[in-house]
């Protein structure tokens, strides 16, 4: 092959090479931009209203679903992350919890609550470390339970920075009082719920009480804690009882009759795990698969005979797509919930 | 000061990857038979200056017959390398925009990357600079070529769409081709001065690169652990490196050996990787499976 030949092919290399930088550079997308949908954050008011976190080209906003047609949205500061939102319980407001984005760089929350008929929004607190979720008591709407992290590190070499140190608190609105009423410092808490009969809450959290080594802590299983705010040393399982599987989110109905949570549903299938709802009755020790989804299902709420609940339908992907659905008590009759993501 | 014959043989030589005995074995044929030829076409009344002009004018041109003494010499090297560079560049462009389309992601170091990798075996291919020692380079740049498909192969798989079982498949064939050519380059692809020495060399090639290739597919499972967990690598697990810096030395170690004749020695010490992939897997072994589990 002569030189003109040659040198033509490799120009020619280098001009598409060259081309393609200039297109990859115009039509690249930041990891901010590819962020867009529903988030896994969602609460429902008692009279119906839906409030649910969702990404526009990464920009996190709450939006409000009264009706149909009535739907409103409330921004926040693009360098702000929302970690939990939750109506009063007679639905009128609405209160949130921002941290920074980067929580390394400052740990530090903001609790503000927004009226929910005129979006006028009232800082009530800040503190320093991170309040990952929040809930009213149903008893009493001037009470705002938080569950807050002191740390956000890697506990180990080999794993990537995650709050730790979880204790529960609350806030008095009017008295703007806080209490704190554990003392754990848990590796990890969720799912906050607060009883509507009785003066305690319920979490879900490591049951890593009697482990003392490290391959015990490693084989502990997260179980569903009952905590009297009285007594918050009382603690006790409500879930089943020795489940060799984890219980992740959920929900106690308001009779306290049953519980709704979410596990792996094939745990020795030895393929990806697929996380479904179950209910288990305490009263007879049954425990029943609710849903049969095969994503990843999780954070059941309760609201007028109905359960909510999100759908992955992207679980284990690069980026997840989450779908709000609900169903009867009993697990039939599933539907998506129609949300206005292009708002 | 060389003669005319002296630097158009020269030039012919230099474009054969063999060893220096061989082409100095060449190197006097051709001069031998210019000469010759030189010399009946004096006797047909050319002068010395004419005659050595149409000798060398009878025999071809210098690049021409290089190249096909080359291909004679390694048959197939040039249409091996010719496939994968010309696959790869196809390859590369069609995954960086299914990258860019379905993800929004410009993958331009792997582009760039890839394209390089690719283009300097098409120079290899292409025999455009013949006089560079071809072994060693070649093997650099088909090592690097790996990386990069290793690479290229998480690229295929990471695209959110069906064609990304196609763009695997090609990966992976281009990867494995890859390695087969390392193979082929070093121990086929290269003649030595005595026929013991060749068998000795060639097994120990055969024996570090396949120990080579499952330390850095060993190395590079741990390296994807704990990179799965964490953000960087921590300086206390810096020790995963040793598997891959202990088998360098080895190999090094074990060409100096053979030189010096010491045979059982280099073969001897060919077994430590070996010996620490065995210790590995045991561990992985009982890591998944206790002990107690795998005798119950």
């Amino acid at each position: 092959m002569n030189k003109m030949k040659i040198t033509l092919i490799f120009t020619a290399i280098a001009t598409i090479t060259v081309c393609l930088v200039v297109v990859g550079l115009m039509f690249n997308k930041t990891e901010e931009e590819k962020m867009n949908g529903l988030t896994e954050i969602y609460d429902i008011a008692p009279n119906g209203t839906i409030a649910y976190v969702m990404y526009d080209k990464g920009q996190q906003e709450i939006v409000i679903k009264k009706e149909e047609n009535d739907i409103s949205t409330v921004s926040i500061h693009e360098e702000k992350f929302i970690n939990d939102i939750a109506f009063s319980p007679d639905g009128s407001t609405l209160a949130y919890s921002l941290s920074q984005k980067d929580v390394e760089a400052e740990l530090l929350s903001t609790i503000n609550v927004v009226e929910v008929a005129t979006l006028e929004e009232t800082n009530l607190f800040q503190k320093t470390g991170l309040i990952t979720e929040l809930a009213f008591d149903p008893k009493e709407g001037n009470q705002l339970f938080y569950i807050k992290a002191d740390t956000f590190e890697n506990y180990s070499p080999i794993a990537r920075a995650n709050p730790h140190d979880f204790d529960i608190f609350s806030y008095l609105i009017s008295e703007e009082e806080h209490t704190q009423y554990t003392n754990l410092k848990k590796y990890s808490m969720d799912s906050l719920q607060v009883s509507s009969s009785d003066d305690a809450v319920y979490i879900q959290m490591p049951d890593d009480e009697a482990s003392e080594s490290a391959e015990e802590i490693f084989d502990t299983k997260s179980r569903i804690f009952k905590i009297p705010l009285d007594d918050p040393e009382a603690v006790s399982v409500v879930s089943v009882p020795n489940k060799e599987i984890d219980i992740y989110d959920f929900v106690i109905l308001s009779d306290e009759e049953k519980i709704i949570y979410q596990s792996v549903s094939n745990p020795n299938s030895g393929g990806t795990f697929e996380y479904e709802l179950f209910e288990y009755d305490p009263n007879t020790n049954e425990e029943t698969q609710l849903t049969n989804i095969q994503e990843y299902t999780s954070r059941p709420v309760i609201n007028d005979d109905f359960i909510y609940f999100i759908v992955d339908k992207q679980f284990a992907q690069k980026y997840s797509d989450y779908h709000l659905y609900r169903m009867d008590l009993d697990g039939e009759n599933m539907t998506e919930v129609e949300l206005s993501l292009d708002e | 000061m060389k003669s005319p014959f002296e630097k158009f043989v020269l030039k012919i030589v230099s474009q054969i990857d063999g060893t220096d005995e061989e082409k100095a074995d060449i190197y006097e044929e051709i001069l031998i038979h210019l000469e010759l030829t030189c010399n009946k076409f004096i006797e047909e009344g050319f002068t010395k200056t004419e005659a050595e002009q149409l000798a060398m004018e009878s025999f071809g041109d210098s690049t021409t017959i290089g190249n096909e003494m080359q291909e004679s010499m390694f048959p197939l090297r040039k249409l091996f390398l010719l496939l994968l560079s010309v696959l790869s560049i196809f390859y590369s462009i069609f995954v960086y925009l299914a990258q860019l389309i379905s993800e929004g992601d410009a993958e331009i170091t792997w582009l760039v990357s890839s394209i390089t990798t690719s283009s300097v075996l098409l120079l290899f291919a292409l025999q455009v600079f013949p006089s560079i020692d071809r072994k060693r380079w070649i093997n650099t740049t088909l090592i690097c070529h790996v990386f990069v498909y290793l690479l290229g192969v998480l690229l295929a798989d990471s695209i959110s769409h069906t064609i990304s079982i196609f763009l695997s498949f090609i990966a992976i064939s281009i990867l494995l081709f890859t390695i087969f050519l390392i193979y082929r380059t070093t121990i086929i692809d290269y003649h030595y001065h005595s026929s013991t020495f060749a068998k000795h060399v060639k097994w120990l090639h055969f024996l570090n690169i396949s120990a080579g290739i499952a330390v850095t597919a060993l190395t590079l499972f741990f390296l994807w652990a704990i990179l799965l967990f964490a953000e960087s690598i921590p300086p206390s697990l810096l020790w995963i490196f040793i598997p891959i810096t202990v088998w360098l030395l080895a190999y090094f170690i074990q060409f100096r050996f053979i030189k010096k004749n010491k045979n059982k020695a280099a073969f001897g010490l060919a077994i430590i990787p070996f010996l620490i992939l065995i210790i590995a897997l045991l561990f992985l072994i009982w890591s998944v499976f206790p002990i107690g589990v795998l005798f119950s």
